[in-house]
This record gives C-alpha cells, structure tokens and sequence, in this order.
C-alpha cells in the first residue's frame, strides 16, 4: 500500500534588490521582485502551499515606520495584479490596494540597522482563494525615511514550499 | 448577518471586565447607520464609577462621523469635517487612541474614500472598565440607529504613532480583518464578529478573547440585523490562525 507523506522542499530565493532601497511616505513606491512561476520550480513539482519568509534590515538613523511585503499574482506572466513589473526593479504599482495582498507588515523603530524577520500566513490564504496563481511576485516598500540598509546581503526573502509525495 | 440596535436606548451589548482599560488601544468595527439625522453612538468605552468623565468613543452626528476621549484634563471631541454619510451603507472605522496627547481616527468609506482625524489635545490618564456596543452608558442614553459588525480591539497601537494608516492597508484591514495581518492579531484581546442578533449575540463561540472570558449583557436583546458587510474570500477568523500573545 502507497504511503502518502508530506514533504518540504528547498525554500526557493526570490530576487529582489533591496540594499539601499529609498522610503516611501505613502508605502506606494518600492522594490518589485523577479516573478517565480510555481509551475517550473527546481523541485520539479507544483507545491500545494507556501509561505514567504525573510529578513529586511532597515538603514542609518531611520524613524519609526512600518515595513511592507505585497504580493502579486499572474495567470499567464503577463497580466499582474497591481500592474506589478515581473523583474526586479523599482516599481509603483497601481492600484496598490485594489491588486496586491498584504503579506506583511512589520512596524519598525528608529534603531540603525536593525533586522526585522517576517514569516507570513499561507499564500493561498492570502490570496484568499486557498490556492495561489501560477505566477507571483512580491513587492516591497517602506516609509522609514532613511533608505534601507546598503548591504544586499542583509536582506532576504524566500518561498517555502510544502508538498505531498508517495 | 450583523447585529441590529433601534435606537431604543434599551438596546445595546455591553461588556464588563474589559481585557483592554487604558492607552494605548486599537478598536476596529463595520456600522450601518439606519439614520443620519440626529446623535448616534456606536460604541463607547467608560469607567463604570464615573462614566461621564472617563470615555473613549466614537459617533455620527447627522451624517458626520466624530470621535474623541474624556478624561481628568479634558475632552477632545472632533468631527471628522466632512459629511456626507448616508443611511444604509457600510463604514468601517478604526479608532486608535494612542496616550492621553495623541488619538488617531479613520473611516473608510462604501466607495473606497478614506477620511482621517488626527485629535491631538491632553485627557489625562484615561481608564475605563466597561464597554458599551450600541450606545452609551444606560443612564445617558444616545443609542447607535443601524447595524454592527466585525468588532475587535487590541492592546497597544497597531501602526506608528505619528502616522495615519494609508488607505490601501485600511482598505486591506477592513476588508480581510485583523487576524490578515500578523503585527495585528497577536496584539488582539477581543474579537466579536456579532454574526446573528438575540441571545446568540453574546455567545461565547463567536468571541474570541485573549485574557480571562467577557462578561456580556444584552439588553433589549438586540435583534439580527442587515446583510455582513461584503469582507473578503478567506477572511480569517481567530481560529484560522497562530495568535501570539
């Protein structure tokens, strides 16, 4: 008899820039990261469920503010919710509200360089459905006033992955 | 379903033994306002000994919404400076009264519009121990006319204290709840999504409390009120996620 169990894979990096990464006073301008298309991850297979997780480092002398991760969907690569660009790069999305889903949010501090981890729901109950599109996309702002921390290795961000196997 | 109240000054939920007493809390709530032509108090938090000199409150007066504190130095009280509210609609407000110098108020309306009331002013330290859904305290009665829903509150400020909530995140908070944002729902103390009016109105499987179990009385009762308001797909409830005390 076949004996289904569940199984985590490698989380997989998103590519995103964030060293150095200017404040936003509106949180509605950012950082896009590079789309990944869950359909054609290392593994080899289609997770059944995620969730991001990561670290973002605020820069010198900021003040307090708040730290978003968004989340952006595609069925096909090419249409995103929010107009969100699919490759790392600045990005202002339109509408933020009406076609991104809030994944994070971290209220920081005026401490210099000081880490902030996060770890979200998952993405299927993000994107309230319980499953998540082929194709996403996170973006990042923040409106702490000084840029983020220069160093790119300060910062991360990563899709864990769950999935059944027999 | 929400929760009606009829403006009957009998009618109305109200909570003894509140797990949040002081600054800084968050409270976030759906109303339906039945009528826009008179004074009309959804909710107010009060010191039982003295409960009109302890407060924190929020309120449509015609069809403007305000807000504002009462304490041992005074009794900020704002209108939010627009009108424009109308009957049988759907307004989430959000109200974070911060310490005894800062409160910051949002409602979010029907069409997406948000408007902000920063209430800055000196109320002295403000505790109160009971809570009021529906109206006020009994013996001064300016009952809410409309529907509730979705009510919370958290211990502690849910955003920086000098800044108001952009839209799009109170848009976010409004539509898919506290425990959508995980800053938020570890910081919740009280969860009433006041889904069916009657006696079911206080039940204990629709709350969700952080400390020691509500006490709730429900006079009138009040009854089962309009339609919820039109919350997201997957919008969570306490027991769909990790709650971090």
């Amino acid at each position: 008899m076949a004996t289904v169990v569940g199984l985590y894979t490698a989380p997989i990096s998103v590519t995103i820039t964030l060293a150095s990464l200017a404040s936003s006073s509106g949180l509605t301008s950012g950082r896009a990261g590079t789309a990944i298309d869950l359909a054609s991850l290392a593994s080899g297979t289609v997770p059944l469920d995620m969730m991001l997780a990561g670290t973002i480092m605020t820069g010198t002398s900021p003040t307090a503010g708040v730290i978003q991760v968004w989340l952006a969907g595609s069925i096909d690569n090419t249409v995103w919710s929010g107009n969100l660009p699919s490759t790392n790069g600045a990005a202002t999305p339109v509408p933020i509200g009406g076609g991104l889903a809030l994944a994070a949010t971290m209220l920081t501090t005026a401490t210099s360089n000081q880490a902030y981890p996060f770890l979200t729901r998952s993405l299927g109950a993000i994107f309230g459905g319980g499953w998540a599109p082929r194709y996403v996309n996170v973006f990042v702002t923040h409106n702490t006033v000084a840029a983020l921390n220069a160093t790119g290795g300060n910062h991360s961000i990563s899709l864990g992955q769950w999935n059944v196997a027999q | 379903m929400s929760v009606s109240f009829n403006n009957s000054g009998s009618t109305y939920l109200m909570e003894a033994g509140l797990p949040v007493t002081t600054t800084p809390l968050s409270v976030g709530m759906w109303v339906r306002p039945a009528s826009v032509s008179g004074l009309f108090v959804p909710f107010l938090f009060y010191a039982s000994a003295a409960p009109g000199a302890y407060q924190f409150y929020m309120y449509l007066n015609g069809d403007e919404f305000g807000a504002g504190a009462a304490g041992p130095s005074g009794n900020p009280d704002n209108g939010f400076g627009a009108a424009g509210v109308v009957a049988g609609a759907w307004y989430f407000l959000l109200a974070r009264w911060i310490s005894n110098t800062s409160r910051r108020y949002a409602v979010l309306y029907p069409n997406g519009t948000m408007l902000t009331l920063n209430q800055p002013g000196n109320t002295g330290t403000v505790t109160v121990d009971t809570l009021t859904l529906g109206g006020t305290y009994p013996t001064s009665p300016q009952p809410w006319s409309g529907d509730i829903a979705e009510y919370w509150v958290t211990s502690g400020d849910i955003w920086p204290s000098g800044q108001d909530m952009p839209a799009h995140t109170l848009h976010w908070l409004a539509y898919n709840g506290p425990f959508s944002m995980p800053h938020i729902a570890g910081a919740v103390r009280e969860y009433k999504p006041l889904l069916q009016g009657g006696p079911d109105s206080y039940a204990a499987w629709e709350n969700y409390t952080a400390g020691a179990r509500p006490t709730w009385t429900a006079a009138g009762p009040p009854l089962m009120g309009y339609p919820h308001p039109p919350l997201a797909p997957g919008y969570p409830r306490p027991s769909d996620v990790r709650i971090v005390a």
